[in-house]
């Protein structure tokens, strides 16, 4: 609420100093040091573009611009700053050549920011702020203010032009007849209304605003005094004109217009005394003001509802009783709506009245007395009924009745008797038998409540809601311990109860207590309490219960137990122990309460609390708990997170010109659809209206990985909300704007994070709508490029830009074991591009499946045509890469069989490299698909052995033929003995589980012996080979194949 | 480079003579500029000083305050004369009868050095008329770049008289503007939080304001005081009750700045300081444990680096409305500060009518029952 203040008042005052004057440049410089004192400016600058005839030292270039040349603003010191920073000079050519980006941040130095905006036809206002950008809000609400000063600008730079045009063709009559049509131009285009008066205030000129504002034609008005328009008469405007002569500028006066039917107007005038020859004449602007008045009104009512939350909200702190909170509303309620009488009435079916429980009189009024009574609820029952039905508010009024209220004949009666001119029945705090009615009493004169008011009402509403539903529990407390005091005496109470003697067995209990527990009295009696346990509260629970009942008499506390049919429940239990007359314990009496539905009541109350009413969705309370719990979780794991900040484009529009309704049921929908996009653990809040915020927690562990998640989660949103939705059979289509902050990123807050997904939001709202900005400007930059890589791969198979190069795999004498395929991308524009740069985005993406089959059928048919030339004599195994997506799909085993079948190759000629991930992900559906595999006759190996968390039970389970020894641990065997010793653990590992070995990325001859001192005998690596594109490989085939070569020498 | 505070010698008597010694002897120790603080409780014959002060042939400036502080001390009478190692400039701009377009050729012409300064230190006279738009036009002058301190002089009984020390004599109504070869470092603080509102300002003109809540301003504020305190303005006179519960101008950074309401007149509240329409103000109260912390964390902005010696040199523009409201506890404010400060840094100011600083995001501000220090960054 404060911030909303805050905004409108900011919003209010620039708007105020954005008012007409006659001259533009005291207009401008107004504004600016009114938003350098309002936004904690640094500096504001206006770069015109436009200058009046008089002040232009040259002519205009030949686009009518004379950018940066002429300026003004504070400090003027500063002025000149474009000149010594080329990139903001460029930005501002930049906004005032896209007349449709209003506004624009430029930074290019840390903790220096220059907003930019565009004053159509005018210029550029640039705001330079130190230390933090303005808050997206406020850059909001300042967008129609500057629209506005955009065409009061323009109209200024008329009225200039047309007194220096005035003035000239006094010259020569040629002139004359040049200023005097282009006199007439200005005035007929101008939108602000402008009149000149003679000295008696008889007008002589009207402009065509002028006649749209005041409804008179200009035949009509010409000669007409001044004051048949505005109730300002011409001694007061020329008072206002002379008295401030010196600076040109008229003074500006609030006076009423009336239009040719009457009809009464706020407006504002600008004065201005002229000199033509001998004649004095009077310029005078007018503008219409009622949009600012009304925007006051809102301010006040705002300001008179705030106090009322303030005032309830201490009510309902300091007041438990329901008849006081009523009263109290009743009253806040009256004075905030400024009605005649205001009364809460409960209405109950089940008795058939309606009693007044509260009544406020506005101290204001006469003749309005009081009517607090009971009546009948026959009096009001056409209406009672239809909001009973509805839950719906209603008004009437005395020469339109609701047609709800039509059959309350008596009820009208009454109302005409009680002089009711308007009513407001609004109701609340719904019951099975009835509700309460907050009714408001117009009598000085009919009234129809506004939209703010019914949204007033609710949010009250909903706080006393809240508060009675306190009250009432607090209440039911009090009345259980008061039955607990009377359950000595009197057994048979509604509570359930047992007696038991001194040694805890039970002998007696009530129906409550069957009703409750499910165990008749036959079944218990002779027992202990102990058939109740559940188990839920441990040895020492019951031992402080024994002693508190040993030191006190009694105990109560909550307890849970056991029904008969095994469900447990809490119940609120209070033991008392009975004492003889000699003070020994006899009995001990134990009642309680089922608090099952009490724990209910709770949870749905704080699901009030926590959650959305609307959407289900978490509330902005639930959304900081949780955001905060992120946060610092990310910062522990050293793990990024990322918060997307969601507004549906047009939704105000649609919201209003569709109704509610259908904007409640769209945001249902898009809540769900957004939900459906996010993993379990990520949250999905609504901040109100169409704010959607949604916390990817622990993304990634860096930061261009986390945000291209990100990016991808947001893409995947923005697709789901911009499907049709069908809304009251209708179907209707949508876009969302995505502002997306990665966290952590320094030590900022949650409202920090919050600010820049705002922020970020607000950025692609001023692209355009429809589309995803990221607040930190680098990562934009990596997320558009992985983007643009992301589009490109999809056309990479098409294209023919996928190849395999195969690097061979040697025994100990050098000799061709096999190869592994290995993928390049051939980018048209990027060059070759290694797998390391574009897998993990296609398995981010998915389109690692189609490349992995692509993989398959290239390198099978590669085989084939090897096999066919008979190149593989020697059997080589050709190792392919299979990726955890491809090979966990269901149909991952009939595809490989069918792609051997098509390629009529042996099964045994392949060797498919898996990874642990792939096997731990799911350990049981791995095994049977290589068990269904390599009774095929495909063999597999294991990858990058060593990197991941495989179990070793794991894999012992697995049909392996082959663990490869990651290049990580190969690299420094020969200097790190870490690496070394885990080499040696892997060989010896291997061994034992009678596995092939083959070590990875072997450069050094120190390397490969090593390896085989430690008994690894198959190699891979630059120390032999790199990989070879098909042509050189099957070259190398050939040679060893003709006996040219026997074994690979080191490269 | 020599220190710019070359010598300072403190005169507890406050008579004319004790001032004739100190400055004779700051400039026999060589000083080539003077920075006088002088009491007004010191009631030395204007006629006299003005005579002196035109016959002395080194440029000087300085004030007369209510108080005088001095380390740890605050005086009632008295002179503190600083000799300056360097001839600082002065520029002397007479407020009364003028324009902003005048103030504006004046300082053009007179301070062609401000360019190359690296910090400005500004007196002006508090009871004048045109404060608030003197520093928009010097920051529009200066721009943003330069930190600028300083304080209003002038008396306690709130009458305009002569208070600003310069070559030409003691004036009323004008401002000095010194630019300092030394950057600064600014620290602000005033230990005061809200007790009521927010509320918005409808309606005001310069330091007036006529409503609130579009209410007369004086029956909120005193509805507010008298609901959440146990003061009454039945009372007391009404500053009595009013010095304790100034308002605070909220800015859209959240920072507060403090209005002293000294009078109420046909329902409307007057202030020190200007106070702008739909700005919005809370009624803020405070109490001596705040306002003293609030000492202790003025020093807070500056350079942290203690090998920086920032601090060994402090000016210090401290509210006279916060010396009357502590009383006996004021000297614990000073010790407060003191105990932030290098050990043996020099510490001198004034009790002032109104303080001066440039804001942390540029414009400078006027104001009121708040502590403003200002560490010459000597290295």
């Amino acid at each position: 609420m404060k911030r909303a203040m805050m905004l409108m008042s900011i919003q209010h005052e620039l708007g105020m100093s954005a008012g007409l004057e006659l001259e533009l440049k005291p207009m401008l410089k107004k504004f600016i040091e009114t938003c350098i004192r309002r936004l904690n400016l640094c500096s504001g600058h206006v770069y015109l573009m436009t200058l009046a005839p008089h002040e232009r030292p040259r002519e205009a270039d030949a686009a009518g611009r004379t950018m940066a040349n002429h300026y003004l603003g504070i400090p003027s010191q500063q002025s000149s700053a474009t000149q010594h920073h080329p990139a903001l000079a460029a930005a501002i050519e930049a906004i005032y050549l896209s007349p449709d980006t209003p506004h624009r941040l430029f930074s290019d130095a840390p903790q220096q920011f220059y907003h930019l905006f565009t004053i159509k036809a005018i210029g550029v206002l640039v705001l330079e702020r130190k230390n933090s950008q303005l808050d997206p809000e406020i850059v909001k609400a300042m967008l129609p203010v500057i629209e506005q000063l955009g065409i009061n600008c323009r109209a200024a730079y008329e009225h200039e032009t047309m007194l220096y045009e005035t003035q000239k063709r006094q010259s020569t009559q040629k002139a004359l007849h040049a200023s005097e049509t282009r006199f007439r131009t200005l005035l007929d285009n101008l939108i602000d209304s402008i009149i000149t008066t003679d000295s008696d205030g008889y007008i002589e000129s009207f402009n065509p605003a002028a006649s749209a504002l005041f409804g008179y034609s200009e035949r009509e008005i010409i000669g007409s005094n001044i004051n048949v328009i505005t109730d300002c008469d011409l001694p007061r405007l020329s008072a206002g004109s002379s008295a401030t002569s010196a600076d040109g500028n008229g003074k500006r006066t609030e006076a009423e217009g009336i239009r040719k039917g009457g009809q009464r107007f706020p407006i504002e005038i600008s004065t201005k005394a002229m000199s033509i020859g001998t004649q004095q004449l009077y310029s005078i602007i007018i503008q219409d003001i009622s949009e600012r008045k009304e925007t006051e009104q809102i301010l006040k009512t705002q300001l008179r509802f705030a106090k009322a939350f303030t005032g309830i909200a201490e009510l309902l702190v300091q007041e438990d009783s329901a008849t006081e909170i009523m009263d109290g509303v009743s009253t806040i309620v009256g004075e905030a709506l400024e009605t005649d009488r205001a009364l809460i009435y409960d209405i109950d079916f089940s008795d058939q009245y309606v009693v007044c429980l509260s009544e406020w009189i506005n101290p204001d009024t006469h003749n309005v007395y009081s009517t607090k009574a009971t009546y009948p609820l026959n009096m009001f029952r056409g209406g009672c009924e239809h909001i009973r039905q509805t839950k719906h508010w209603l008004e009437s009024h005395a020469n339109l009745i609701n047609p709800h209220l039509l059959e309350d004949q008596s009820g009208r009666m009454l109302h005409h008797q009680m002089g009711i001119k308007s009513l407001l029945w609004y109701p609340f705090q719904f019951s099975p038998t009835g509700y309460h009615l907050m009714v408001f009493h117009q009598v000085r004169h009919q009234r129809h409540w506004q939209h703010q008011e019914i949204d007033f009402l609710n949010a009250v509403v909903q706080h006393v809601n809240m508060a009675l539903k306190k009250t009432i529990l607090l209440n039911e407390r009090d009345k259980a311990l008061a039955d607990l005091r009377l359950a000595a005496t009197a057994f048979d109470a509604q509570e359930a109860m047992f007696v038991t003697d001194n040694n805890a067995t039970i002998q007696r209990v009530n129906k409550a207590f069957s009703t409750i527990t499910g165990y008749s009295e036959q079944e218990v009696l002779g027992k202990t309490p102990r058939i109740l346990k559940s188990g839920k509260h441990d040895e020492h629970f019951y031992q402080t219960m024994w002693q508190t009942l040993e030191q006190q008499g009694y105990w109560r506390g909550e307890v849970w137990n056991r029904r008969k049919n095994g469900e447990i429940y809490p119940e609120w239990q209070t033991i008392t122990s009975v004492k003889n007359q000699q003070g020994e314990i006899t009995h001990y009496i134990s009642s309680f309460q089922d608090m099952t539905e009490r724990k209910k009541t709770e949870a749905h109350i704080e699901r009030l609390a926590y959650y959305d009413n609307l959407t289900g969705l978490p509330n902005r309370t639930l959304l900081l708990d949780r955001l905060k719990h992120e946060l610092a979780l990310s910062k522990r794991n050293k793990k990024y997170g990322a918060v997307l900040f969601l507004d549906l484009d047009r939704f105000k529009t649609i919201n209003d010109s569709l109704g509610h309704s259908i904007g409640d049921a769209l945001l249902r929908q898009v809540a769900q659809r957004i939900q459906k996009q996010v993993r379990g653990a990520d949250t999905v809040a609504r901040l109100g209206g169409d704010e959607f915020v949604i916390v990817l927690a622990e993304l990634n562990n860096d930061t261009e990985d986390a945000g291209f998640s990100a990016q991808i989660v947001a893409d995947k949103i923005r697709a789901a909300l911009c499907l049709p939705y069908h809304l009251h059979d209708h179907e209707y289509q949508f876009t969302p704007s995505i502002g997306i902050a990665l966290f952590p990123e320094n030590n900022e807050t949650v409202d920090d994070v919050l600010k820049h997904a705002d922020s970020a939001m607000y950025q692609a709202k001023s692209h355009g709508g429809n589309s995803i900005r990221f607040y930190m400007p680098d990562m934009q930059i990596a997320a558009d490029e992985r983007l643009a890589l992301e589009k490109d791969l999809r056309q990479a198979i098409t294209n023919n830009e996928l190849i395999l190069h195969y690097q061979p795999q040697v025994d100990r004498q050098g000799q061709i074991i096999g190869a592994e395929a290995l993928i390049r991308w051939q980018h048209p524009e990027r060059g070759t591009i290694c797998p390391n740069a574009f897998i993990p985005m296609a398995e981010e993406t998915g389109q690692v499946i189609e490349i992995g089959a692509w993989v398959m059928q290239e390198a099978f048919e590669q085989i084939k045509a090897w096999n066919t030339s008979g190149l593989c004599r020697l059997n080589p195994s050709f190792a392919i890469n299979v990726s955890p997506r491809q090979f966990h799909q269901s149909d991952f085993v009939q595809q490989v069989t069918r792609l051997i079948a098509a390629a009529q190759i042996s099964p045994s000629a392949l060797k498919l490299e898996i990874t642990e991930n792939i096997v731990m992900k799911d350990v049981e559906d791995t095994t049977q698909k290589m068990e269904e595999l390599r009774q095929l006759g495909v063999v597999f190996s294991i990858d990058d052995f060593g990197t991941g968390y495989s179990s070793l039970a794991y894999l012992k389970q697995l049909p392996l033929s082959q663990i490869k020894i990651d290049r990580s641990f190969v690299k420094d065997i020969t200097n790190d003995p870490n690496d070394a010793t885990i080499v040696e653990t892997i060989i010896s590992m291997a061994r034992h589980m009678k596995l092939d070995v083959l070590a990875e990325g072997v450069e050094t001859s120190g390397q490969l012996s090593f390896l085989k001192q430690q008994g690894c005998y198959s190699y891979q690596g630059y120390y032999f080979s790199k990989p070879l594109p098909a042509g050189e490989f099957e070259q190398l085939l050939r040679e060893i194949n003709d006996g040219e070569k026997s074994s690979l020498e080191p490269a | 480079m020599n220190k710019l505070i070359a010598s300072t010698s403190c005169d507890r008597e406050g008579t004319f003579q004790g001032l004739k010694v100190a400055i004779e002897s700051a400039m026999e120790q060589g000083a080539k500029s003077l920075f006088i603080l002088s009491c007004d409780g010191n009631e030395m014959p204007v006629e006299q000083l003005n005579d002196y002060f035109q016959h002395l042939d080194i440029p000087v400036f300085g004030g007369l305050f209510p108080q005088i502080i001095s380390g740890t001390d605050n005086l009632e009478r008295g002179h503190i004369v600083c000799g300056l190692g360097q001839a600082l400039p002065v520029g002397t701009i007479s407020l009364a009868n003028g324009s902003p377009a005048r103030w504006r050729e004046t300082l053009e012409s007179q301070c062609p050095w401000l360019a190359n300064s690296k910090s400005v230190i500004t007196l002006i006279d508090g009871l004048s008329q045109h404060i608030d738009p003197f520093f928009e036009l010097l920051y529009d002058h200066i721009g943003p770049d330069k930190p600028v301190v300083g304080g209003g002089a002038g008396s306690l009984t709130l009458k305009q008289k002569p208070c600003l020390i310069t070559n030409q004599g003691v004036l009323t109504d004008a401002a000095l503007v010194i630019g300092l070869p030394l950057g600064a470092d600014i620290g602000i603080a005033h230990g005061w939080h809200q007790m009521a509102g927010p509320f918005l300002v409808t309606k005001s003109e310069g330091n007036t304001i006529h409503t609130l809540n579009y209410e007369p301003a004086f029956k909120v504020y005193r509805e507010s005081i008298e609901s959440g305190s146990d003061k009454r303005f039945a009372d007391a006179e009404f500053f009595t009750v009013a010095k304790s519960f100034p308002f605070g101008l909220e800015n859209l950074d959240q920072e507060i700045l403090i209005r002293d309401p000294i009078t109420e007149e046909n329902g409307s509240l007057v202030c020190v300081g200007s106070i702008p329409e739909h700005a919005m103000v809370y009624i803020m109260q405070g109490d001596e444990e705040t306002l003293l912390n609030a000492a202790q964390e003025v020093t807070k902005s500056f350079s942290s680096d203690p090998a920086s010696g920032i601090g060994a040199n402090t000016l210090i523009f401290d509210c006279i409305s916060r010396g009357l409201y502590l009383g006996d506890q004021f000297n614990k404010e000073l010790e407060n500060i003191c105990s932030t400060l290098p050990k043996d840094a020099l510490l001198i100011g004034a009790l002032t009518l109104g303080e001066i600083a440039s804001s942390p995001w540029g414009p400078i501000q006027f104001l009121n029952k708040t502590i403003v220090l200002s560490a010459l960054q000597e290295q």
